[in-house]
C-alpha cells in the first residue's frame, strides 16, 4: 500500500534521508556497510545516527564479532516502525513535490 | 556537515536531485548485496533434506534431519550476515514476493507427495522428489535474486 505524502524536515537533511533509504529494504545493517555507502567519516555517521534514534526512526545494537581482531563491538543499525514510516511518507511527499502534484510552499506533517 | 535544509529546498529540482540520490544508494546497497556463490546450494541442500525426511527409516532419526536442518538454517541466515553485514528478510517488491510464494509452496507440495510416497510404500521415488526439489529450490533463488536485484534497483 503506498504512503500518504507527508513531507519530514527532521529526515530532509541528505545524511538522515540517504540513511533512512538504505535501512529502509533491510531489518539491518552494520555500522560499516552504512559508512562505505555513504562515504562518511566514523564520526559523522555516529552523530547523524545519534540524531536519528533521538528521534525515534532507528535504534542501534551492539553485538560481539568473532570477524574483529579486536575488542570492539559490531553496531547494527536498523529503521524502527515509526522511521519506516515517517520514510515511506517523505519519500511520497519527494515524489509529488518532483512531479508538481505537490506545492512547495505547503505544508505537510512536519515535525 | 549535516544540517536541516531550509523550507526554500522544497522545490521539485531539490525533491528530484534527493530521488537521484536516494535511487543512487540503492543501486549501491543491490551492488553489496551479493549472494555467497556457497549460499543457494546449502539452502536447497538444507531444503532437500526436509522434503525428503518423511523417508527416513524411523520417527527418531527423521526428528534429527529436522533438527539437524532447522539449526542449519540459523547458521546459514547468521553467516549471510557475517558476510554481507546485512540482516534481510523482505522481498525487494512484487515479482520477488512472487518466485517467494511460488517457490515456498511448490515445496510445501513436495513435502507431501514425500509424505504420500512413503505412506504408499514407495520409498524409492522420495529420492527423485529429492533430487527436484534441490534443483527447484536452486534455479527458484537464481530467479529470486534477479528480481530483487532488479527491483532494489529500481526502487520496486
Amino acid at each position: 500500500m503506498a504512503a500518504d505524502p507527508r513531507f519530514d524536515d527532521a529526515i530532509h537533511a541528505p545524511n538522515r534521508l540517504r540513511i533512512c533509504g538504505l535501512l529502509r529494504p533491510v531489518d539491518s545493517a552494520d555500522f560499516a556497510v552504512l559508512r562505505s555507502a555513504l562515504g562518511l567519516s566514523e564520526a559523522n555517521l555516529s552523530k547523524t545516527i545519534r540524531s536519528l534514534v533521538d528521534l525515534g526512526y532507528v535504534r542501534t545494537a551492539k553485538s560481539a564479532s568473532a570477524s574483529r581482531g579486536d575488542a570492539r563491538r559490531t553496531t547494527t543499525v536498523s529503521l524502527t516502525s515509526l522511521g519506516r514510516r515517517a520514510f515511506d511518507g517523505h519519500l511520497a511527499a519527494l515524489r509529488d513535490l518532483a512531479e508538481g502534484r505537490l506545492s512547495p510552499s505547503v505544508e505537510h506533517g512536519d515535525g | 556537515m549535516e544540517s536541516h535544509e531550509s523550507p526554500h529546498d522544497r522545490t521539485p529540482d531539490a525533491a528530484r536531485e534527493a530521488l537521484d540520490t536516494l535511487n543512487a544508494d540503492r543501486s549501491t546497497l543491490a551492488d553489496h548485496i551479493v549472494t555467497p556463490p556457497w549460499f543457494y546450494p546449502a539452502l536447497a541442500a538444507i531444503t532437500t533434506a526436509f522434503v525428503a525426511s518423511p523417508a527416513a527409516p524411523t520417527p527418531f532419526v527423521q526428528s534429527m534431519v529436522v533438527v539437524a536442518g532447522s539449526v542449519s538454517l540459523i547458521f546459514l541466515v547468521l553467516a549471510y550476515q557475517k558476510r554481507t553485514g546485512l540482516a534481510i528478510s523482505r522481498t525487494a517488491g512484487p515479482r520477488s514476493l512472487g518466485v517467494l510464494i511460488v517457490v515456498g509452496v511448490a515445496i510445501v507440495v513436495l513435502l507431501g507427495l514425500s509424505q504420500a510416497l512413503t505412506l504408499m510404500g514407495m520409498r524409492p521415488w522420495v529420492a527423485a522428489v529429492a533430487v527436484f526439489t534441490f534443483v527447484m529450490v536452486l534455479a527458484g533463488c537464481r530467479v529470486y535474486d534477479r528480481f530483487y536485484d532488479t527491483e532494489l534497483r529500481s526502487g520496486r
